[in-house]
């Protein structure tokens, strides 16, 4: 019976000595290699084969019977990469496929980009609702679900990023979609990307930033981030299509480029040219891509010759072990190794640094640059506005050309060099503040001029000629000085600014007609009425959505945060200013989805706040997706069949965060409503704790439509036949309660048996404890 | 064949997003290379809402309305928005009961719309703005945009009698020419 105590992995815990039933072990007077004072099985004829100091010893150092189960599985796995050299199968390389639609067809750029990732090969699509790629989103829920694959609605960008990950390892091609805010919250996601090398597409349609900015604007704003952002300053490559056609072409390259490199390739474009529809043609061959596998090689750079590491899969014994740590070939982590960190991070730049020639070539298009005098460097909307700028311009005997940039990570430098200095200036219009033209100068052997345009709208291609003409016309002779200056929106590319009347704040809310969530504020002026308190002190706090709209337009203070962060802003609010009056609120998804970690932290920090959840079962203000509290059964924008997951009981969360003030309350009853704020808001106030208030008001427009529940008097009808009061609950009968909740959700019943707990969704009040709640159902008969 | 910018104009669930995009289908089929683009706020309802139809001189052209050729409101806000981005001899059709404010311009035609879509069992007020301009710009028929409609789903009772509704007042009624 042997009983060993492995030395080199021996902390000398004391565990094993002072479990074991027989005395087995004893402390030895050396220090190990690791510098610790180990111990060791002295009395190993002892042992009566218990077995407990094999499962307590947190290193795996006792050895029972010769092995060890730690080592035991690492020799099995051993042995199986072994075999696998000879027997798995290497894959990947070119390939040519059939495209789904080929011919002309007339698309916008949303559907271009899905039809594209459909040929090239894509069946993984993680996303979250956002403007202005809902679209894609639908189409891809559409598709996956017709032909397989692997798709979800995540909770949040950060989530997205982290499963599209896993499908990545788990051997798709996998992509997303997303905008401004959403790629901001993806890149400690991307980084873990770029440091591991796994392949993935993430497309981008920019709307207007920073923050919120204008949701339906376009603009060019996130091409600072898409070319630096990801902590560690990996190399990225980011292409940039101008038009639907170029978006089909360009998702196929950009998941062949992120295949054949093993990288995230973000292709960039405005939301303007998403909804742009136009006739593209899709050609009936295309060549594709897959990861090269090659069976026992190693699995990240940097590699001998500078060729692009094998991938494998998991679950085929390659021991395919993946670290956000610096790592090793194999994936080991080495987080004390300065060599291996400056090797790692040196291969991940030379690997996308060395194609930039060939990007170059690929991605940039020089227009009538042959004897031109003036070169405009663009890309995107404004690559296409400045060729019709171009072509007139000519007419008009000015020699401009274009130097169009379809890429704009790995940065074409070279060529930009080269063409200016040939000519006389350059001039750079974005769609921005001016976010390229500093790299663009940099490499500019000519004078440089920004021209900005960040309003939020489409550039005008007569914009563009208007500032070459009139530019000509000042005779501005400029031969390339010593020092390079820049010029800033000359007085050519000046425009008239209309007067608009400065816009004052109204109580004039833009929801929809009939939006219940307008009841909601009712009920809480109401309230605050009925207390006298002091206005002075009233906060209201928002988040993302269509609840958090009306904030802006109350009478008192107030803040319109970004998604999911309202709970831990009024931390900060209420510590620095405790005596202030903050009313928090927040839709289903701003609060139970992307903010769920925040607001039951909240609970539990127990911050002196009345939060408000106006539960209108969808999001609404994207177009109607599903969301945690969407009941099982119901159809929204992203499950059209059914929703297939039951919701959250938010009252049975926070009260399990540990909530002493937990209420619920139909739309349908706003004086109950107000009694509960005038409860809630007392509360917060003398007990200097947190108050959760549901409201349960469904939306018209989408989850309404959807699942038929009809006019706003027509759904205050509905809640007034099926809630009932907790007082009301105690009294009826158990299937007369079943009856309410199918009248209320009559979707549900092709979704299984109704369990007891979830009728207690149609039950409202206060709930001061978990046992309460749950206690309120009646005793079966 | 020279270009011609189409501008559609209104407030959010009107339903002009689908007008215009029924149009721009029903000129692709055609054969003109048309670029069809949207344009709305970020409110589910009210706000604004535009359609901007090109049909392009070649594939590369612009696909945006830089001086449209005819311009069709149904709200104040859109034609306070949209009014400088009409030709000087473009065509302004607008339903006097919603957009009040109106300047002095050359071919502005009143039409009332909205009255006539309310005498029609459950008019669509996109559809008959839609029948309406059909008559004016005469690149398609009236049997192009109802194979559309059949195609994408919209072929309902009500879509069908508001569109030919709007196509045959336009030889009926009076037209009003507003002139300077």
């Amino acid at each position: 019976m042997g009983v060993w105590i492995d030395q080199k992995k021996c902390k000398g815990c004391d565990l094993c000595l002072n479990l074991c039933p027989r005395g087995v072990f004893k402390e030895i007077e050396q220090i190990n290699v690791k510098g610790f004072k180990t111990r060791i099985a002295a009395n190993s004829n002892k042992c009566n084969g218990c077995n407990l100091c094999k499962f307590f010893c947190p290193d795996g150092a006792i050895i029972l019977n010769g092995q060890s189960t730690v080592e035991e599985f690492w020799e099995k796995a051993r042995k199986i990469k072994e075999k696998i050299k000879t027997e798995n199968q290497p894959r990947g390389g070119w390939k040519k496929v059939k495209t789904y639609l080929p011919g002309k067809i007339f698309v916008s750029g949303n559907e271009a980009c899905v039809l594209a990732s459909r040929d090239a090969g894509c069946d993984a699509y993680y996303g979250y609702p956002i403007t202005p790629v809902n679209e894609i989103t639908h189409e891809k829920e559409k598709e996956i679900r017709e032909r397989g694959g692997s798709f979800y609605q995540m909770e949040s960008e950060d989530a997205t990023i982290a499963a599209m990950i896993g499908a990545s390892l788990a051997g798709a091609k996998v992509m997303t979609a997303t905008s401004d805010p959403g790629f901001a919250r993806m890149q400690e996601g991307l980084s873990f990307a770029y440091a591991n090398e796994i392949p993935m597409v993430v497309v981008v349609a920019q709307r207007t930033s920073p923050s919120t900015g204008r949701p339906t604007g376009t603009g060019a704003f996130l091409v600072r981030e898409a070319r630096w952002g990801a902590h560690g300053g990996t190399e990225h490559i980011v292409l940039y299509p101008s038009s639907p056609q170029e978006i089909y072409d360009y998702t196929v390259k950009a998941f062949n480029l992120a295949e054949k490199v093993r990288t995230p390739v973000i292709l960039l474009f405005e939301a303007s040219i998403a909804h742009l529809k136009e006739r593209i043609e899709i050609p009936k061959e295309i060549e594709v891509f897959d990861r090269i596998y090659k069976p026992g090689e190693a699995h990240f750079g940097p590699t001998k010759n500078k060729i692009i590491p094998s991938l494998p899969r998991y679950g085929e014994g390659e021991l395919l072990k993946v670290t956000g740590l610096t790592h090793n070939r194999w994936g080991v982590p080495c987080p004390n190794e300065p060599t291996v960190q400056e090797e790692l991070v040196e291969h991940l730049r030379e690997k996308i640094i060395s194609l930039t020639d060939k990007l170059t070539q690929e991605f940039v298009e020089e227009y009538y640059l042959e004897d031109a005098q003036i070169m405009i460097v663009a890309y995107g909307q404004v690559a296409r506005a400045a060729k019709w700028a171009v072509k007139e311009a000519r007419k008009r005997g000015i020699k401009v050309g274009l130097l169009k940039l379809g890429i704009i990570s790995p940065f074409p430098e070279k060529k930009i060099e080269e063409w200016s200095k040939k000519v006389q200036r350059v001039d750079v219009p974005e769609m921005n503040q001016g976010q390229l033209f500093y790299v663009i100068r940099e490499s500019c052997a000519a004078p440089v001029i920004s021209l900005t345009q960040p309003d939020g709208e489409s550039i005008d291609p007569r914009r563009i000629l208007n500032h070459l003409v009139r530019f000509q016309r000042k005779f501005y002779r400029m031969t390339p000085p010593v020092i390079y200056p820049t010029i800033y929106n000359p007085f050519s590319w000046q425009r008239k600014k209309e007067k608009i009347p400065e816009k004052n704040f109204t109580s004039i809310t833009p929801m929809c007609p009939g939006c219940l969530i307008g009841i909601v504020n009712n009920c809480q002026r109401e309230a605050l009425k009925e207390l006298k308190r002091d206005l002075i002190k009233r906060v209201k706090i928002s988040g993302i959505g269509c609840s958090s709209r009306p904030s802006n337009h109350e009478g008192c203070d107030s803040a319109n945060l970004w998604h999911g962060y309202s709970v831990a802003f009024s931390t900060g609010v209420i510590q620095v200013q405790p005596n202030l009056n903050l009313e928090v609120d927040g839709g289903d998804g701003d609060l139970f989805d992307i903010g769920l970690s925040q607001t039951l932290h909240g609970a539990k920090r127990n911050i002196p706040i009345v939060l408000t959840c106006i539960n209108n079962f969808n999001y609404g203000m994207t177009g109607g997706q599903v969301a945690s509290t969407t009941p099982l059964g119901a159809k929204t924008s992203t499950t059209p069949l059914g929703n297939s997951e039951k919701p959250f009981d938010l009252v049975k969360l926070m009260l399990s965060a540990n909530a002493e003030f937990v209420a619920r309350c139909p739309i349908s009853k706003p004086l109950i409503l107000k009694k509960i704020f005038k409860e809630a808001m007392e509360f917060t106030v003398k007990e200097n704790k947190f108050a959760f208030v549901e409201v349960i008001a469904p939306c018209l427009t989408y989850y309404g439509r959807k699942n038929g529940l009809g006019s706003a008097s027509e759904v205050i009808n509905r809640l007034n036949q099926t809630f009932v009061s907790k007082e009301t609950a105690k009294t009826i009968s158990l299937s007369e309660l079943k009856r309410r909740f199918g009248l209320f959700f009559p979707f549900r019943k092709d979704f299984g048996k109704i369990k007891e707990e979830e009728l207690l969704q149609i039950v409202y009040g206060r709930f001061s404890s978990l046992k309460e709640y749950l206690s309120v159902l009646p005793e079966e008969k | 064949m020279k270009r011609k910018e189409i501008l559609l104009g209104g407030s959010g669930g009107q339903g002009i997003q689908l007008a215009g995009e029924i149009l721009a289908e029903a000129l692709n089929n055609k054969g003109y290379p048309v670029a069809f683009h949207k344009n709305y706020g970020p409110e589910a309802r009210g706000g604004r809402s535009f359609a901007e139809i090109v049909i392009k001189e070649s594939p590369e052209d612009w696909p945006e309305v830089m001086k449209a050729d005819l311009l069709a409101v149904l709200s104040q806000e859109s034609y306070d928005v949209l009014k400088k981005r009409v030709k000087k001899n473009g065509i302004i059709i607008y339903d006097p009961t919603l957009v009040k404010k109106i300047g002095l311009r050359k071919n502005i035609y009143s039409l009332p719309v909205s009255k006539i879509t309310l005498e029609i069992l459950n008019g669509r007020i996109n559809m008959v703005l839609l029948g309406i301009i059909l008559a004016f710009i005469k690149l398609v028929t009236l049997k192009d945009v109802l194979k559309i409609l059949k195609e994408k789903g919209n072929f309902s009772e009500e879509n069908q009698r508001s569109l030919r509704v709007g196509y045959n007042k336009i030889e009926k009624i009076a037209l009003i020419k507003k002139r300077e």
